[in-house]
């Protein structure tokens, strides 16, 4: 694909440094789509959600939104808030992919996600941005995920009833799994619990369709003037 | 909402998703943006998995006496969050103390 001497070897090291990603990926996705399916999605829009938003928990909103009757504006905006960090990795990497083909940054944007940008930048460090073996790496990472989805949803298929076996529970396992790590930090703990009782807060007055959106603006507003006070940088 | 505005409503969000992305990416620009904002950005996702995860727990009723499951359940679940970093492990845990709250409360 590229001009470069070690293109030949770049894309089997770049798949054998994605592997633990990749793994991470695929039990994940089992999981979502066992929830997928149980939320009443259909397995083609559960592999489109895997194929074209390819994230984290704004799949997992999307599902329970869409589970919930949410309106399509809601479900919309929500996973364009939870997917903005996505210019914070993007900003971040650019300064080492200027070298690259067009297509090679679009295609490497699209499979930006927290984890293949964590394994990228931790390399680029210390070696140049190799393209190949980028790019081998994080479409290894994409096919985990979507094959993931398509295996999870068709496990899920198996069972006829899955509360008996509680597998109704992984949509909120798997949002308790993804929060808690996270609480250690004060500021994401004050967020969490203001987010978390301002959704209350709203599905009480009647206000359900908005209630998430209004939450994440006002909380991630107050993790960030707390931030602020305490002067932390997160460089 | 119907299979076709599904898929409309998922092609939106791959939208929304990759253009944040992407475009930094293929304009190369020399923006940085400040602290304040990437710290706003950053809270995000921890606010809309507590929002989306709270109101669930609180308003899901099995029915009978030992009414919210879900709540209770969550409970041992965040303990096995908490000690255990692995999310598949909280996933199982959290799934099996679910079956056998049901087996033992509702059965």
């Amino acid at each position: 694909m590229t001009n470069e001497p070690q293109s030949a070897a770049g894309p089997r090291v770049g798949i054998a440094i994605a592997a633990p990603v990749a793994l991470a990926y695929f039990c994940f996705t089992f999981a979502f789509g066992i929830s997928a399916r149980a939320a009443g999605l259909s397995l083609p829009v559960s592999l489109l959600l895997s194929t074209l938003v390819y994230a984290g928990a704004a799949q997992m909103a999307a599902i329970a939104l869409l589970a919930a009757g949410a309106s399509m504006a809601t479900g919309v905006l929500t996973v364009f808030l939870i997917n903005l960090r996505g210019v914070v990795l993007s900003l971040g990497i650019a300064r080492h992919t200027t070298r690259w083909k067009k297509w090679q940054r679009l295609l490497f944007g699209v499979e930006l996600t927290d984890e293949t940008f964590a394994l990228h930048s931790a390399r680029w460090k210390l070696t140049a941005a190799d393209a190949s073996q980028a790019l081998a790496a994080n479409i290894f990472c994409h096919l985990a995920h979507c094959t993931g989805t398509l295996v999870g949803f068709a496990a899920g298929a198996t069972v006829p009833d899955l509360k008996p076996l509680g597998l109704d529970y992984i949509l909120p396992a798997m949002f308790i799994a993804l929060l808690v790590p996270q609480l250690k930090l004060r500021s994401s703990a004050a967020v969490a619990l203001a987010a978390g009782g301002i959704a209350l807060g709203c599905h009480q007055v009647g206000l359900s369709d908005f209630a998430t959106v209004i939450a994440i603006l006002l909380a991630a507003t107050l993790g960030m003037v707390m931030d602020w006070n305490r002067g932390v940088n997160d460089e | 909402m119907s299979e076709l505005l599904l898929v409309v409503t998922v092609l939106l969000m791959s939208l929304v998703t990759m253009l944040p992305r992407v475009l930094p990416l293929l304009i190369a620009t020399r923006v940085t943006l400040t602290a304040r904002t990437r710290s706003w950005v950053r809270h995000i996702p921890v606010a809309a998995i507590s929002a989306l995860l709270v109101p669930e727990l609180f308003s899901r009723n099995d029915g009978g006496a030992a009414a919210n499951l879900y709540l209770w359940v969550a409970l041992p679940t965040a303990l096995v969050a908490m000690q255990c970093k692995h999310f598949l492990v909280t996933i199982v845990a959290g799934v099996s103390f679910m079956a056998i709250a049901r087996w033992l409360f509702l059965s």
